[in-house]
């Protein structure tokens, strides 16, 4: 019995895995995150249909709504794995030391590959393009509505937990 | 709905998950919180399991599928609890748009560039709190001003290279 659901999850994270590396291959530069919802919304009710098949045994409609419950639960683990190529600043350093001439870079090189202006400039476009800022041409940063609420949110979390620095 | 019903576990198990994090970190303040984090979130799973057999005894498939769902919800709840911790409260964005509400002096690209490429010991504030835990961890070495990467960090740079390709995702990093 407990094989059977092991084993339907395996399936089922392998499906979603797929899907989301297909559509992406497909919509280059499309958001990742965005994609990981389509994909786990446009799956559900094929899941819940395809229950029986994917635990390999006759279920009700309840064992059936667990099904969809576990797809959306490991579809969840997708979207939170992603944010580690996606967003993570350690694992790019790793990846640019990885691809250097006998894995090795000094500051300096490594700064010129992935330094802290083009990361900051980067970041800011995204921002942008969250309609959380806006840029001026002479370099001013007028924070719109939702950029103030969202820098709120980071201030009051951080003095819930009493993070005094982090960057 | 009979089996949406059985959600109030992993949601009492993500409410206890949260009260044991908050605790620990503004109480104990450890260093890597990301290891209280990751005993409470296992050790919560037993305890969902426990409370969910006694309530709803595990006979049919359907039953060990809806606990198997519950626990995997408790553990997602947990992790977004945990990785919100980390992107969003100490995150690169998160601490960008933390600097500009409160700090209205780096309201200016240049400013606030400078801001970050003032660092300590000679490397600036993204790499300052990186690098340290980079070396403690094991994932590299840094002498002389030169970080060189070691086996551990060789195998997460080319899982992290595999992912990048298998998902389109550019370069990765936060760089678009």
């Amino acid at each position: 019995m407990w094989m059977s659901v092991l084993l339907a999850a395996v399936v089922i994270g392998i499906a979603q895995a797929a899907a989301v590396a297909l559509v992406s291959a497909t919509r280059p530069g499309r958001n990742i995150y965005a994609i990981v919802i389509g994909v786990v919304l446009v799956m559900a009710p094929l899941v819940f249909f395809a229950g029986d098949a994917i635990v390999r045994t006759p279920l009700t409609t309840g064992g059936r709504a667990g099904v969809v419950l576990l797809h959306c639960a490991i579809g969840g683990f997708l979207f939170h794995f992603m944010t580690l190529p996606d967003r993570s600043v350690t694992l790019r350093i790793l990846v640019e030391l990885w691809r250097a001439p006998n894995g090795a870079l000094s500051i300096e090189a490594l700064d010129a590959r992935y330094g802290v202006r083009g990361m900051i400039e980067s970041r800011l476009r995204q921002l942008q393009d969250g309609d959380c800022l806006v840029m001026a041409p002479d370099g001013a940063l007028v924070l719109t509505p939702r950029g103030e609420r969202f820098g709120r949110i980071v201030a009051a979390g951080r003095r819930l937990f009493r993070i005094e620095s982090a960057n | 709905m009979a089996a949406l019903v059985r959600l109030v576990i992993p949601a009492g198990g993500t409410v206890a998950f949260f009260a044991l994090a908050w605790t620990t970190v503004r109480v104990i303040r450890p260093k890597e919180p990301r290891k209280f984090f990751l005993v409470y979130a296992l050790a919560l799973l037993p305890l969902a399991a426990w409370l969910s057999t006694r309530l709803w005894p595990v006979v049919l498939v359907d039953d060990a599928v809806l606990l198997a769902a519950e626990l995997l919800l408790q553990l997602l709840a947990c992790f977004t609890i945990w990785n919100s911790f980390y992107s969003i409260l100490w995150g690169f964005s998160g601490s960008l748009m933390h600097d500009l509400v409160t700090d209205p002096a780096v309201r200016h690209r240049e400013r606030l560039i400078a801001s970050y490429e003032a660092g300590e010991g000679g490397v600036d504030r993204m790499m300052a709190r990186r690098l340290p835990n980079l070396v403690r961890g094991g994932w590299i070495d840094y002498e002389r001003r030169t970080l060189t990467i070691r086996p551990k960090g060789r195998w997460i740079a080319m899982g992290t290279m595999a992912a990048y390709k298998v998902f389109s995702l550019g370069m990765g990093g936060g760089v678009k």
